[in-house]
């Protein structure tokens, strides 16, 4: 697999200079804004960063133009978004209960033997109903190319070919954060996962999180709710056994031991990394190599600083 | 503690640099923990502090310090409260409303502004204030004639910023809208909460009926024209997403009726309620004790606490703990549980006024129409 490297947060302490000259000296940059939405393209941030202007390969636009030319795709799009939202809210109804579920057995007054099997049992049964939420996700994505037809193949074939003809003509790929959703659903569309490894990648916040197995999306203090973490869809897979949480100090209660430790519990057996501004994660050799800042999320609820080579992460099977 | 004024009274009667002292020192109403102190110069015969907290005399009178004519009283609020006021001074046999010209916090509503005390632990919400940085929704004025009450009807439209055809978007119907975009700062809470990514971007009917009584009091042809005229005008004019979850009846008082009997006359079609400070009043035993206006709205109320059936299916209901409408909105809610709906409700420490509306909105909008906050790591 190609040289990675994972960023937090740019806009505050950028470290995407000095990832790119880790990377590559030489060569012009594509960058992929998707995640921006309908600011795609507005990359004068990391021109001024790179000392170079990026080419964006523009795949919201793409998507959005696509979505204007073949009424059978955007009648199955709105179809594949609607049932992505039923999706959630009965996900979100199942994991709501199970896991106040699983916390108040956790809570339990009587620590005996039974408790504490039946509790393990309880957030084994959160962990299958993540899982069967994927499940879900796939088929219904699945559901939805199912519906193209040959013309609309073709015409995403021709953007695709139009892409990776600027990726190959490129030193390396950077993907950078937004709407986790609408960016993974452009790599996916236009079925970058194979265009992408075969170029150094360097991605940060959402666009880290589109490159793991697994999109988690989270926040412990939203303006209402419980704020449970979502296992929301499959990832890339270009970061096997790793979740990342980019944010973390402005999303994540981390000084709260217990909810660390749910948290960890429930995404095991994957490596849980914390994203501060700037951190960044070296992925080379089949090693992934902590850089500055970057923290694991421990199954104690402790949060730990990493310096050292990350070692026992596990694949996930799918 | 010693309060400011316990020290000013420790000695007996203040002298007069003490008083002079006391006044040009302090902010009033002066809220120190759970004491708000209220302060009046001026002629008169009394001086009373008339708000609208219901479970407390209506008035409470301050008095006057000897040999001046400075009016001083004392109440005791709780943390978080919001409560509304002006001052009635009684003089030679009359009797005037004032504000309270010692205090500039105002809150403005269809009859003209009433002073404000924001007591200990209460702050304007962040997100109710306009900020440079956010982009702004527009405004639309649209008109058409309603078959349904045979009259031209206006509407404004807040469109989102960067509105695009090709996406579909949720629609809010906003009862006494223009109120809201006044009185309560509804076009600064869209575009703010729409940047937050804390609720989708929406697009927001806002209507105000010529006769609100009437039409917003439980009428079937309020109902009909909002599901047979309004939603399909507005439908045919902006790209809405076609479906209950997408649309959602928002009103206070009177509006919240109105959005209840529509979402019970059709049930399923309006699959998001937002109720604030309803005016659900109904009658266990006896007469309507709320007067004319209130019969057909206790009509309904009692036929549909018979049999409420599943009119919406998530519903965000808010009312003040120093409303009258207390009552009536906590025993909707077991009620409402019931039915199978998603409910949820929140008590403020506030009253009948477009300030509780506006703050609760963040809170109940961003449950019924939850936002790509989740989805956004920039």
């Amino acid at each position: 697999m190609t040289r990675i490297q994972i960023l937090g947060p740019q806009r505050v302490r950028p470290s995407l200079h000095e990832a790119r000259s880790a990377l590559a000296k030489d060569g012009t940059v594509a960058v992929i804004t998707a995640g921006w939405e309908d600011r795609e393209g507005e990359n004068q941030e990391i021109a001024r960063i790179l000392g170079e202007a990026p080419l964006d390969l523009r795949l919201f636009r793409r998507t959005e133009h696509l979505l204007d030319d073949c009424p059978e795709i955007l009648a199955a799009s709105q179809e594949y978004q609607h049932h992505r939202r039923e999706l959630r809210d009965i996900y979100n109804v199942r994991l709501t209960h199970a896991l106040a579920a699983a916390t108040e057995l956790a809570h339990h007054s009587i620590d005996s033997q039974l408790v504490r099997e039946e509790t393990e049992q309880a957030f084994r049964e959160i962990r299958r109903l993540d899982d069967d939420h994927l499940k879900r996700g796939e088929f219904l994505w699945k559901q939805f190319v199912s519906c193209f037809t040959r013309k609309s193949k073709d015409r995403i074939q021709i953007e695709r070919k139009e892409i990776r003809s600027h990726i190959e003509s490129c030193a390396m790929t950077l993907i950078a954060g937004g709407h986790v959703v609408h960016l993974l659903h452009c790599l996916r569309l236009f079925d970058l996962k194979p265009l992408l490894v075969s170029r150094p990648l360097i991605a940060w916040s959402a666009g880290a999180m589109a490159l793991c197995d697994r999109v988690v999306l989270f926040h412990d203090s939203p303006p209402q709710g419980a704020g449970n973490a979502e296992v929301f869809d499959r990832g890339l897979g270009l970061c096997p056994g790793l979740v990342l949480f980019p944010h973390a100090r402005r999303r994540l209660r981390l000084d709260d031991a217990e909810r660390v430790s749910r948290l960890v519990a429930r995404l095991q057996p994957a490596t849980c990394l914390v994203l501060p501004n700037g951190a960044m994660l070296s992925y080379e050799g089949g090693e992934w190599t902590p850089g500055k800042g970057i923290r694991r999320l421990n199954a104690d609820g402790s949060v730990e600083h990493m310096v050292s080579p990350i070692d026992e992460i596990h694949e996930e099977t799918r | 503690m010693t309060r400011a004024l316990d020290r000013l009274f420790r000695n007996g009667t203040p002298r007069k640099e003490d008083l002079a002292s006391f006044l040009s020192e302090n902010e009033f109403p002066l809220v120190e923990g759970r004491s708000v102190t209220f302060a009046f110069v001026g002629h008169a015969d009394a001086v009373r502090v008339q708000h609208w907290i219901y479970g407390l005399p209506s008035a409470e009178p301050l008095s006057r310090i000897d040999g001046t004519k400075v009016w001083v009283g004392r109440m005791n609020l709780p943390p978080g409260s919001r409560v509304e006021y002006k001052l009635l001074l009684s003089r030679e046999g009359h009797e005037e409303l004032i504000q309270d010209p010692r205090n500039p916090h105002l809150a403005h509503d269809p009859f003209g502004a009433n002073s404000v005390i924001h007591a200990d632990g209460y702050t304007t919400p962040e997100w109710t204030q306009p900020d440079p940085d956010t982009n702004r929704g527009t405004l639309e004025e649209q008109v058409f004639q309603s078959k349904v009450f045979g009259d031209e009807r206006k509407i404004t439209v807040y469109v989102p910023a960067r509105l695009r055809l090709i996406r579909q978007y949720p629609l809010l119907i906003v009862h006494d809208g223009q109120d809201f975009l006044k009185f309560s700062g509804l076009r600064t809470v869209l575009d703010n909460l729409i940047q937050h990514h804390e609720i989708p971007s929406v697009v927001a009917a806002l209507i105000q009926s010529p006769n609100r009584l009437p039409e917003y009091g439980a009428n079937p042809n309020h109902a009909l024209f909002l599901r047979n005229e309004l939603v399909p005008f507005l439908e045919k004019n902006y790209p809405l997403e076609p479906a209950p979850q997408a649309r959602c009846l928002v009103g206070a008082s009177f509006g919240g009726v109105a959005c209840l009997h529509a979402a019970a006359q059709y049930p399923g079609f309006f699959g998001r309620l937002l109720l604030q400070s309803g005016s659900f009043a109904f009658t266990d035993i006896g007469a309507n004790r709320h007067g004319a206006p209130f019969e057909p709205v206790v009509r309904f109320m009692n036929r549909f606490r018979k049999d409420p059936g599943r009119p919406s299916e998530r519903v965000f209901m808010s009312c003040g703990q120093y409303e009258s409408l207390i009552y009536e909105n906590r025993s909707l809610v077991p009620l409402l549980q019931d039915t199978g709906m998603s409910l949820r409700y929140v008590e403020s420490r506030d009253g009948h006024n477009w300030e509780n509306w506006r703050d609760r909105l963040r809170e109940g909008l961003s449950w019924l129409l939850p936002g790509p906050l989740w989805m956004i790591y920039e």
